[in-house]
Protein backbone atom coordinates (compact mmCIF):
# COMPACT_ATOMS: atom_id res chain seq x y z
CA UNK A 1 0.00 0.00 0.00
CA UNK A 2 1.31 3.61 -0.66
CA UNK A 3 2.97 5.39 2.40
CA UNK A 4 -0.11 7.52 2.94
CA UNK A 5 -2.91 5.16 2.05
CA UNK A 6 -6.17 6.78 3.47
CA UNK A 7 -4.43 9.42 5.15
CA UNK A 8 -7.09 12.93 5.01
CA UNK A 9 -4.39 15.67 4.11
CA UNK A 10 -5.56 19.65 4.17
CA UNK A 11 -4.00 22.24 2.18
CA UNK A 12 -4.05 25.64 1.78
CA UNK A 13 -6.19 27.06 -0.50
CA UNK A 14 -2.64 28.27 -2.82
CA UNK A 15 -2.34 24.62 -3.38
CA UNK A 16 -3.43 23.88 -7.20
CA UNK A 17 -5.92 21.03 -7.01
CA UNK A 18 -7.84 19.49 -10.62
CA UNK A 19 -11.27 21.10 -11.27
CA UNK A 20 -11.49 23.38 -7.91
CA UNK A 21 -10.67 27.22 -7.91
CA UNK A 22 -7.15 28.56 -6.18
CA UNK A 23 -8.83 31.44 -6.01
CA UNK A 24 -6.48 32.09 -3.10
CA UNK A 25 -8.48 35.13 -1.50
CA UNK A 26 -8.86 37.23 -4.73
CA UNK A 27 -11.78 37.73 -6.51
CA UNK A 28 -9.96 37.89 -9.74
CA UNK A 29 -9.58 34.23 -9.33
CA UNK A 30 -13.22 33.07 -8.61
CA UNK A 31 -14.61 30.85 -11.22
CA UNK A 32 -11.58 29.23 -12.72
CA UNK A 33 -10.77 26.04 -11.75
CA UNK A 34 -7.66 24.23 -12.15
CA UNK A 35 -6.73 22.30 -14.83
CA UNK A 36 -4.00 20.35 -13.17
CA UNK A 37 -3.12 19.88 -10.04
CA UNK A 38 0.22 21.50 -8.01
CA UNK A 39 3.12 18.79 -7.82
CA UNK A 40 2.57 18.91 -4.04
CA UNK A 41 -1.19 17.91 -4.72
CA UNK A 42 -0.30 15.30 -7.61
CA UNK A 43 2.38 13.52 -5.13
CA UNK A 44 0.33 13.29 -2.11
CA UNK A 45 -2.66 11.41 -4.54
CA UNK A 46 0.02 9.28 -5.34
CA UNK A 47 1.06 8.68 -1.67
CA UNK A 48 -2.32 7.61 -1.24
CA UNK A 49 -3.66 10.73 0.55
CA UNK A 50 -7.19 11.65 0.83
CA UNK A 51 -7.27 15.59 -0.22
CA UNK A 52 -10.89 16.59 1.06
CA UNK A 53 -10.59 20.34 1.89
CA UNK A 54 -8.27 23.54 1.06
CA UNK A 55 -7.71 26.14 3.71
CA UNK A 56 -8.81 29.75 3.99
CA UNK A 57 -5.73 32.40 3.96
CA UNK A 58 -5.67 36.52 3.52
CA UNK A 59 -6.08 38.40 0.61
CA UNK A 60 -2.88 38.63 -1.22
CA UNK A 61 -1.60 36.06 0.99
CA UNK A 62 0.58 38.36 2.76
CA UNK A 63 -0.59 39.43 6.16
CA UNK A 64 -0.56 37.68 9.20
CA UNK A 65 -4.81 37.50 9.28
CA UNK A 66 -6.57 34.78 7.12
CA UNK A 67 -9.47 37.29 5.42
CA UNK A 68 -10.67 38.15 2.40
CA UNK A 69 -13.42 39.19 0.63
CA UNK A 70 -14.55 35.22 -1.39
CA UNK A 71 -14.50 33.84 2.42
CA UNK A 72 -14.57 36.18 4.69
CA UNK A 73 -12.53 35.70 7.78
CA UNK A 74 -10.86 32.72 9.92
CA UNK A 75 -11.76 33.30 13.51
CA UNK A 76 -9.30 31.72 16.50
CA UNK A 77 -11.20 28.64 18.08
CA UNK A 78 -9.93 29.72 21.12
CA UNK A 79 -10.94 33.17 21.67
CA UNK A 80 -12.77 34.69 18.27
CA UNK A 81 -11.54 37.97 19.19
CA UNK A 82 -7.95 36.93 18.47
CA UNK A 83 -6.39 36.30 15.02
CA UNK A 84 -6.17 32.97 13.97
CA UNK A 85 -2.84 33.56 12.34
CA UNK A 86 -2.11 34.16 8.67
CA UNK A 87 -1.22 33.15 5.89
CA UNK A 88 -1.86 29.73 6.92
CA UNK A 89 -4.49 30.60 9.66
CA UNK A 90 -7.29 28.29 8.21
CA UNK A 91 -4.98 25.60 8.46
CA UNK A 92 -3.79 26.34 11.67
CA UNK A 93 -7.29 26.97 13.18
CA UNK A 94 -8.91 24.04 11.58
CA UNK A 95 -5.76 21.51 13.00
CA UNK A 96 -6.69 23.14 16.11
CA UNK A 97 -9.87 22.21 16.04
CA UNK A 98 -8.78 18.88 15.11
CA UNK A 99 -11.21 18.84 11.46
CA UNK A 100 -7.59 17.67 10.09
CA UNK A 101 -4.77 15.33 11.14
CA UNK A 102 -2.34 16.68 9.41
CA UNK A 103 -2.37 19.92 6.81
CA UNK A 104 0.06 21.62 4.37
CA UNK A 105 0.67 25.41 4.03
CA UNK A 106 3.39 27.70 2.48
CA UNK A 107 5.81 30.16 4.41
CA UNK A 108 7.82 32.86 3.31
CA UNK A 109 7.70 34.88 6.07
CA UNK A 110 6.32 33.52 8.61
CA UNK A 111 3.10 31.84 7.41
CA UNK A 112 3.21 28.56 8.77
CA UNK A 113 4.58 29.77 11.94
CA UNK A 114 2.51 32.46 12.76
CA UNK A 115 -1.31 30.21 12.15
CA UNK A 116 0.69 27.36 14.41
CA UNK A 117 1.62 30.49 17.41
CA UNK A 118 -1.93 31.82 17.24
CA UNK A 119 -3.06 27.99 17.55
CA UNK A 120 -0.80 26.20 19.52
CA UNK A 121 0.08 23.13 17.25
CA UNK A 122 2.96 22.77 15.32
CA UNK A 123 4.45 23.99 12.24
CA UNK A 124 7.84 23.44 10.27
CA UNK A 125 9.38 25.26 7.87
CA UNK A 126 11.75 23.48 5.50
CA UNK A 127 14.01 25.08 3.04
CA UNK A 128 13.12 26.32 -0.26
CA UNK A 129 12.50 23.50 -2.06
CA UNK A 130 12.18 20.23 -0.11
CA UNK A 131 8.60 20.13 -0.63
CA UNK A 132 7.51 20.66 -3.67
CA UNK A 133 6.27 24.05 -4.46
CA UNK A 134 5.03 24.09 -8.32
CA UNK A 135 1.51 25.03 -8.85
CA UNK A 136 1.29 26.92 -5.33
CA UNK A 137 -0.57 30.44 -6.17
CA UNK A 138 2.14 33.02 -5.32
CA UNK A 139 1.17 37.00 -6.06
CA UNK A 140 4.99 37.59 -5.99
CA UNK A 141 5.50 38.96 -9.36
CA UNK A 142 6.70 35.93 -12.18
CA UNK A 143 10.37 35.57 -12.43
CA UNK A 144 11.07 37.77 -9.43
CA UNK A 145 13.99 35.25 -7.31
CA UNK A 146 13.95 37.63 -3.83
CA UNK A 147 12.78 35.57 -0.84
CA UNK A 148 11.44 32.43 -1.89
CA UNK A 149 8.52 31.00 -0.41
CA UNK A 150 8.22 27.24 0.92
CA UNK A 151 5.63 24.68 1.71
CA UNK A 152 5.89 23.06 4.90
CA UNK A 153 3.73 20.40 7.18
CA UNK A 154 1.29 21.56 10.20
CA UNK A 155 -0.08 19.03 12.74
CA UNK A 156 -0.40 18.43 16.40
CA UNK A 157 3.06 16.69 16.90
CA UNK A 158 6.46 16.66 15.73
CA UNK A 159 6.06 12.81 14.73
CA UNK A 160 3.42 13.68 11.85
CA UNK A 161 5.20 16.56 10.68
CA UNK A 162 8.16 14.04 10.34
CA UNK A 163 5.98 11.60 9.03
CA UNK A 164 4.73 13.95 6.01
CA UNK A 165 8.14 14.90 4.98
CA UNK A 166 10.09 11.81 5.74
CA UNK A 167 7.24 10.78 2.97
CA UNK A 168 7.73 13.19 0.71
CA UNK A 169 11.77 13.24 0.57
CA UNK A 170 11.34 9.72 -0.15
CA UNK A 171 9.20 9.60 -3.20
CA UNK A 172 11.71 11.59 -6.13
CA UNK A 173 10.00 14.79 -5.76
CA UNK A 174 12.38 15.77 -9.08
CA UNK A 175 9.44 13.70 -10.92
CA UNK A 176 6.80 16.20 -9.99
CA UNK A 177 8.32 19.86 -9.98
CA UNK A 178 11.29 21.12 -11.93
CA UNK A 179 12.15 23.36 -8.97
CA UNK A 180 12.49 21.10 -6.49
CA UNK A 181 15.66 20.10 -4.62
CA UNK A 182 15.66 16.22 -4.31
CA UNK A 183 17.23 15.31 -0.65
CA UNK A 184 17.09 12.09 0.32
CA UNK A 185 15.68 11.74 4.28
CA UNK A 186 18.39 10.40 6.38
CA UNK A 187 17.91 9.24 10.25
CA UNK A 188 21.03 10.23 11.63
CA UNK A 189 21.59 9.98 15.08
CA UNK A 190 23.51 13.23 17.46
CA UNK A 191 26.88 12.07 17.94
CA UNK A 192 27.63 14.62 20.72
CA UNK A 193 26.43 16.47 23.45
CA UNK A 194 23.43 18.97 21.40
CA UNK A 195 24.85 22.35 22.06
CA UNK A 196 21.29 24.88 21.80
CA UNK A 197 22.09 28.28 21.14
CA UNK A 198 19.85 30.15 23.31
CA UNK A 199 18.31 33.60 21.70
CA UNK A 200 15.92 35.30 24.32
CA UNK A 201 14.54 37.73 21.43
CA UNK A 202 15.95 39.15 18.11
CA UNK A 203 17.40 42.53 18.75
CA UNK A 204 13.83 44.47 17.60
CA UNK A 205 10.43 43.23 19.62
CA UNK A 206 10.52 42.40 23.29
CA UNK A 207 8.69 39.26 24.21
CA UNK A 208 5.90 39.81 26.52
CA UNK A 209 6.10 38.58 29.90
CA UNK A 210 4.09 35.42 29.22
CA UNK A 211 6.16 34.76 26.28
CA UNK A 212 9.64 35.40 28.06
CA UNK A 213 8.10 33.12 31.15
CA UNK A 214 7.27 29.70 29.03
CA UNK A 215 10.58 30.31 26.95
CA UNK A 216 12.78 30.46 29.89
CA UNK A 217 10.70 27.50 31.32
CA UNK A 218 11.40 25.27 28.22
CA UNK A 219 14.99 26.35 28.76
CA UNK A 220 15.43 25.31 31.81
CA UNK A 221 13.99 21.89 30.88
CA UNK A 222 16.15 21.60 28.48
CA UNK A 223 19.02 22.59 30.91
CA UNK A 224 18.05 20.14 32.87
CA UNK A 225 19.30 17.08 30.39
CA UNK A 226 22.80 15.82 30.48
CA UNK A 227 22.35 15.53 26.97
CA UNK A 228 21.89 19.39 26.03
CA UNK A 229 24.05 22.15 26.44
CA UNK A 230 22.41 25.79 26.45
CA UNK A 231 24.32 28.52 24.79
CA UNK A 232 23.67 31.90 25.19
CA UNK A 233 23.64 33.73 21.58
CA UNK A 234 22.49 37.34 20.56
CA UNK A 235 21.25 37.54 16.76
CA UNK A 236 23.41 40.37 15.02
CA UNK A 237 21.49 42.36 13.40
CA UNK A 238 18.00 41.84 12.95
CA UNK A 239 16.75 44.94 12.80
CA UNK A 240 18.58 46.04 9.34
CA UNK A 241 18.09 42.69 7.66
CA UNK A 242 14.16 43.22 8.26
CA UNK A 243 14.20 46.35 6.32
CA UNK A 244 15.66 44.59 3.57
CA UNK A 245 13.26 41.52 3.86
CA UNK A 246 10.33 44.36 2.97
CA UNK A 247 12.26 45.49 0.61
CA UNK A 248 12.37 41.91 -1.12
CA UNK A 249 8.30 41.57 -0.15
CA UNK A 250 7.66 44.48 -2.17
CA UNK A 251 10.47 44.79 -5.33
CA UNK A 252 8.48 46.55 -7.59
CA UNK A 253 6.38 48.75 -5.01
CA UNK A 254 2.82 47.84 -4.46
CA UNK A 255 0.72 49.12 -7.92
CA UNK A 256 -2.04 47.83 -9.56
CA UNK A 257 -0.88 46.99 -13.00
CA UNK A 258 -2.70 47.45 -16.26
CA UNK A 259 -2.66 44.00 -18.00
CA UNK A 260 -2.33 41.78 -14.71
CA UNK A 261 -5.55 41.84 -12.65
CA UNK A 262 -4.16 41.63 -9.04
CA UNK A 263 -2.23 43.16 -6.97
CA UNK A 264 1.70 43.09 -8.04
CA UNK A 265 4.09 43.02 -4.85
CA UNK B 1 -7.89 43.41 -7.65
CA UNK B 2 -8.30 46.40 -10.10
CA UNK B 3 -10.49 44.61 -12.09
CA UNK B 4 -12.92 43.26 -9.32
CA UNK B 5 -12.60 46.49 -7.38
CA UNK B 6 -12.31 44.33 -4.63
CA UNK B 7 -11.87 46.32 -0.91
CA UNK B 8 -8.49 46.08 0.76
CA UNK B 9 -8.57 43.66 4.30
CA UNK B 10 -8.17 45.77 7.27
CA UNK B 11 -5.17 43.56 8.06
CA UNK B 12 -3.46 44.24 4.66
CA UNK B 13 -4.16 48.03 5.50
CA UNK B 14 -2.23 47.34 8.69
CA UNK B 15 0.38 45.95 7.72
CA UNK B 16 2.04 48.58 5.66
CA UNK B 17 3.18 46.35 2.57
CA UNK B 18 1.30 48.42 0.33
CA UNK B 19 2.70 51.67 1.02
CA UNK B 20 6.37 50.00 0.51
CA UNK B 21 8.19 51.74 -2.32
CA UNK B 22 9.84 49.46 -4.89
CA UNK B 23 13.94 49.17 -6.06
CA UNK B 24 15.44 48.81 -9.61
CA UNK B 25 18.06 46.35 -10.51
CA UNK B 26 20.62 47.92 -8.80
CA UNK B 27 19.22 47.71 -5.58
CA UNK B 28 17.88 44.32 -6.38
CA UNK B 29 21.27 43.58 -6.99
CA UNK B 30 22.77 45.51 -3.41
CA UNK B 31 19.63 43.86 -1.62
CA UNK B 32 21.36 40.01 -2.77
CA UNK B 33 25.02 41.20 -1.90
CA UNK B 34 23.80 42.07 2.33
CA UNK B 35 21.84 38.91 2.08
CA UNK B 36 24.98 36.91 1.10
CA UNK B 37 27.05 38.80 3.68
CA UNK B 38 24.16 37.79 6.22
CA UNK B 39 24.89 34.38 5.48
CA UNK B 40 28.64 34.82 6.32
CA UNK B 41 27.44 36.12 9.60
CA UNK B 42 25.32 33.78 10.96
CA UNK B 43 27.13 30.78 9.46
CA UNK B 44 30.03 32.55 11.63
CA UNK B 45 27.56 32.61 14.28
CA UNK B 46 26.96 29.13 14.34
CA UNK B 47 30.66 27.65 13.38
CA UNK B 48 31.92 30.32 16.49
CA UNK B 49 29.67 28.82 18.85
CA UNK B 50 29.61 25.28 17.73
CA UNK B 51 26.22 25.11 17.80
CA UNK B 52 23.78 22.85 16.16
CA UNK B 53 20.72 25.37 16.76
CA UNK B 54 19.11 28.14 17.77
CA UNK B 55 16.29 28.32 19.86
CA UNK B 56 14.09 31.14 20.55
CA UNK B 57 10.53 32.35 20.81
CA UNK B 58 8.39 32.36 17.61
CA UNK B 59 6.65 36.33 18.09
CA UNK B 60 7.04 38.59 20.96
CA UNK B 61 3.53 38.36 21.72
CA UNK B 62 0.85 35.39 22.21
CA UNK B 63 -2.32 35.48 19.63
CA UNK B 64 -3.38 39.52 18.90
CA UNK B 65 -6.14 40.71 18.39
CA UNK B 66 -7.64 40.55 14.72
CA UNK B 67 -5.68 42.41 12.43
CA UNK B 68 -3.03 43.14 14.62
CA UNK B 69 -0.46 40.83 13.70
CA UNK B 70 1.65 43.26 11.62
CA UNK B 71 5.74 42.28 12.41
CA UNK B 72 7.14 39.23 11.05
CA UNK B 73 10.63 39.53 12.49
CA UNK B 74 10.91 36.82 14.49
CA UNK B 75 10.19 34.66 12.03
CA UNK B 76 10.98 36.17 8.33
CA UNK B 77 15.06 36.61 9.16
CA UNK B 78 14.65 32.45 8.79
CA UNK B 79 13.29 33.16 5.32
CA UNK B 80 15.97 35.45 4.64
CA UNK B 81 18.48 33.12 5.45
CA UNK B 82 16.40 29.96 4.29
CA UNK B 83 16.98 28.31 7.51
CA UNK B 84 14.44 25.05 8.49
CA UNK B 85 12.61 26.54 11.59
CA UNK B 86 9.67 24.65 13.16
CA UNK B 87 7.51 26.18 15.85
CA UNK B 88 7.20 23.49 18.95
CA UNK B 89 3.76 24.58 21.24
CA UNK B 90 4.73 24.25 24.69
CA UNK B 91 2.94 25.91 27.26
CA UNK B 92 -0.30 28.17 27.50
CA UNK B 93 -1.09 31.86 29.20
CA UNK B 94 -1.81 31.12 32.81
CA UNK B 95 -3.64 33.47 35.54
CA UNK B 96 -0.17 34.42 37.02
CA UNK B 97 0.78 35.91 34.48
CA UNK B 98 0.83 39.43 34.74
CA UNK B 99 1.30 42.68 32.11
CA UNK B 100 4.17 45.15 33.12
CA UNK B 101 5.28 47.76 31.86
CA UNK B 102 5.93 49.40 28.80
CA UNK B 103 9.14 50.62 29.88
CA UNK B 104 10.46 47.07 29.58
CA UNK B 105 10.36 47.34 25.49
CA UNK B 106 13.94 47.50 24.90
CA UNK B 107 14.24 48.61 21.62
CA UNK B 108 12.62 51.65 20.93
CA UNK B 109 9.30 53.19 19.95
CA UNK B 110 8.02 50.64 17.22
CA UNK B 111 9.24 48.10 20.27
CA UNK B 112 7.15 49.79 22.87
CA UNK B 113 3.99 50.41 20.11
CA UNK B 114 3.82 46.40 19.49
CA UNK B 115 4.36 45.91 23.47
CA UNK B 116 1.39 48.21 24.62
CA UNK B 117 -0.73 45.60 22.98
CA UNK B 118 -0.08 43.27 25.44
CA UNK B 119 -0.37 45.16 28.44
CA UNK B 120 -4.07 44.41 29.60
CA UNK B 121 -4.59 41.32 31.25
CA UNK B 122 -3.75 38.20 29.46
CA UNK B 123 -6.40 35.70 28.22
CA UNK B 124 -5.97 32.76 29.97
CA UNK B 125 -5.42 29.54 27.54
CA UNK B 126 -3.53 31.38 24.61
CA UNK B 127 -1.49 29.00 24.47
CA UNK B 128 3.02 29.24 23.61
CA UNK B 129 5.11 28.07 21.68
CA UNK B 130 9.42 28.13 21.16
CA UNK B 131 11.07 28.07 17.60
CA UNK B 132 13.76 25.81 16.59
CA UNK B 133 15.91 26.50 14.17
CA UNK B 134 17.93 23.15 12.93
CA UNK B 135 20.89 23.41 11.44
CA UNK B 136 21.78 25.65 8.66
CA UNK B 137 20.68 23.87 5.41
CA UNK B 138 22.68 25.50 2.97
CA UNK B 139 22.72 24.12 -1.12
CA UNK B 140 24.86 24.75 -3.75
CA UNK B 141 23.66 24.90 -7.09
CA UNK B 142 21.65 21.33 -6.55
CA UNK B 143 23.96 19.90 -3.47
CA UNK B 144 22.66 20.05 -0.54
CA UNK B 145 24.60 19.92 2.81
CA UNK B 146 22.58 19.18 5.79
CA UNK B 147 22.77 18.95 9.74
CA UNK B 148 21.09 16.72 11.49
CA UNK B 149 17.81 18.50 13.17
CA UNK B 150 16.93 18.13 16.98
CA UNK B 151 13.78 16.05 16.61
CA UNK B 152 14.00 12.29 15.60
CA UNK B 153 17.20 12.37 14.02
CA UNK B 154 16.27 13.38 10.90
CA UNK B 155 18.36 15.25 8.52
CA UNK B 156 16.62 18.14 6.61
Amino acid sequence: MPPLFGLPISLKDSFQVSGYDTSTGLGCYVDEPAEENSALAAMLIDLGAILYCKTNLPQTIMTGDSDNNIFGRTLNPRNKSLTAGGSTGGEGALIALRGSILGVGTDIGGSIRVPAVCNGIYGFRPSVGLIPHGGVRDVTTPGTDGIRSTAGPMATSLRDCSLLLRTILQADTWKYDSTSISVPWTDLEPVRKLRIGVAQNEGVFTPTPPVRRAFNQAVDLLRGDDNIEIIPITLPNVGSYYQDIISYFALLGSEVSGPEPCLIL
Amino acid sequence: MARTGEPIIPSLENIGLLSVPGTDLKGFFDLNVRRAEAAKDYLKLFCDNEIDLIMMPPAAHTAVPLDHWTKAAYNCIWNYLDYPAVVVPTDHVRDTDSADSLSNAQFGPEDEKLYSLCTSPFIPDMTFVIQAHTCFHRYWPRTVQGRTGWYYGGGI
